[in-house]
């Protein structure tokens, strides 16, 4: 059985503008595609760490690209 | 393997007046190169094309926390930042997790969104600052440069930066090489962090609705940062965001009067300038390279083993100009697209106040080229006097014609 999800992430690609902040902060959430922009590795959060670490790369995100929304 | 014999002398006047000789000789010859540091003779190693520039910053075991990594020899010689000085603290020499308690603090102000709502007071410095440069017998463009910043910056914390010529100054001794420097070097630091200091205590007294008072209520409401590292907070918004804009607004401008048809095609096509703002960002940003990296591990990079503990200079000057990454690479080209650069550096320590900078270099160039097209240097570009410092590249003087205004 699957955990429940705590929340769920993904990156505005519109905005991203590559900076690598994310992937060097949090290599187990996000990675640079090949473009060189942000990409999410997990797009369900289900483990408090992960929300923990999706949560500080939220704040120091140069371009306000990441969008973490917590599930109730 | 290339013979060390033929390699470049880095740090000399002759490269601080063109580095771009010696950095294609190392990307091409020796691109992870050891040398040995001006202080000392210590072990050091400049990285030069851009795949590893680019791959070094963003891998976090090139840590910028000298305190917890270097080796002694670098100690020794005094090349962990600003140590034993009251600002050797400042977030951009932190790990995670205190790196990222801090960004978080400040990030905030520093957004596109925010930034924005700055557009209209950096216009006004912008065009004051352009007619002061107007009204000297003899323009020197690094003034004008120097003033948007100050200005700009001094408008996010509150404060008119009167000695903001004096920061400029400490910033450019605080990295220099010479070995007999070293006091100065530790000085200057010093004189930033108690200029930090007597901002803090203005505001202390006459709280308002500015940065820095948003910091000092970080410190003395929540207790998230401590009092060294509120001081360090102000140190690095002096050191971050006063010489590295007046670095490629001089660079810049520098370039397009060598490049008179981009100063045409910007004025007859301003939808160009974001773009062109990269472009400039690329062809010569301020940092000649990131802080320096020290090996938190023993580390391998394309080939070459770099010991644990080792200083490592990532130069983004050299990347910017890497012909495998981008086509005619000396040329400015403001039409270029698509453009990923390191002249805001990468990884965890990128750029802070990349938005901000963005909003001076676009407004500030658009309006000096608009009102001043004819613009010309009046000294050989050889003459061009350039900050003698490892880490940042900026001109310290450009005399110019302002030429007929449009």
């Amino acid at each position: 059985m699957t955990a429940k999800p705590r929340a769920t992430l993904s990156v505005d690609q519109e905005t991203c503008r590559g900076t690598g902040l994310c992937q060097a902060l949090a290599p187990r959430l996000f990675r640079l595609d090949p473009y060189g922009e942000a990409e999410v590795l997990r797009a369900e959060l289900t483990e408090e760490e992960d929300v923990t670490q999706a949560d500080a790369v939220m704040s120091t995100c140069p371009t306000e690209s990441v969008i973490l929304k917590l599930l109730a | 393997m290339a013979a060390p014999v033929l390699s470049p002398q880095l740090f000399t006047a002759e490269f601080f007046r063109n580095p771009y000789p010696a950095l294609e000789w190392l990307r091409e010859n020796s691109p992870v190169h050891e040398f040995a540091f001006p202080v000392d003779d210590v072990p050091t190693w400049i990285i030069t094309r851009f795949a590893d520039v680019h791959a070094a910053l963003g891998d976090n075991r090139f840590s910028t926390s000298g305190a917890k990594w270097a080796n002694d020899r670098a100690r020794g010689a005094g090349m962990v930042f600003a140590s034993g000085t009251v600002v050797e603290k400042i977030v951009t020499v932190l790990d995670p997790p205190d790196h990222t308690r801090i960004r978080k603090l400040a990030m905030g102000a520093f957004t596109p969104r925010r930034i924005e709502q700055w557009r209209a007071t950096v216009e006004r410095i912008v065009n004051d600052a352009i007619d002061q440069l107007a009204a000297q017998d003899e323009p020197d463009l690094m003034t004008f440069a120097s003033a948007v910043p100050a200005g700009a910056l001094g408008s996010l914390l509150g404060f008119q930066l009167d000695r903001f010529n004096d920061m400029l100054h400490a910033i450019d001794r605080a990295f220099t090489t010479a070995p007999e420097l070293q006091d100065d070097r530790t000085r200057a630091f010093e004189e930033i962090g108690e200029y930090g200091r007597e901002l803090i205590e203005a505001r202390r007294k006459d709280p308002a609705d500015d940065l820095t008072s948003l910091f000092i209520q970080a410190r003395d409401g929540e207790d998230r940062l401590s009092e060294e590292e509120l001081l360090s907070m102000l140190a690095v918004m002096i050191m971050a965001g006063l010489d590295t804009t007046r670095g490629v607004l001089g660079s810049a401008s520098l370039g397009l009067m060598e490049h008179p048809d981009q100063i045409a095609l910007l004025n007859e096509r301003p939808e160009l300038l974001p773009g062109a703002v990269e472009e400039f960002l690329r062809y010569e940003g301020a940092l000649a390279t990131g802080l320096l990296r020290f090996a938190a591990e023993d580390l391998e990079v394309s080939g070459v083993a770099i010991p644990k503990g080792s200083p490592v200079l990532l130069s983004l000057l050299s990347a910017n100009r890497d012909p495998a990454q981008f086509t005619d690479p000396d040329r400015i080209d403001i039409t270029r697209t698509g453009v990923r650069h390191v002249g805001l550096g990468h990884g965890l320590h990128n750029c802070l106040g990349a938005a901000l900078a963005r909003m001076e270099v676009g407004t500030g160039i658009s309006t000096l080229f608009r009102r001043f097209p004819n613009m010309r240097l009046t000294v050989p570009r050889d003459e061009v006097e350039w900050a003698p410092t490892w880490l940042i590249r900026s001109p310290l003087r450009l005399p110019v014609d302002l030429g007929a205004p449009a």
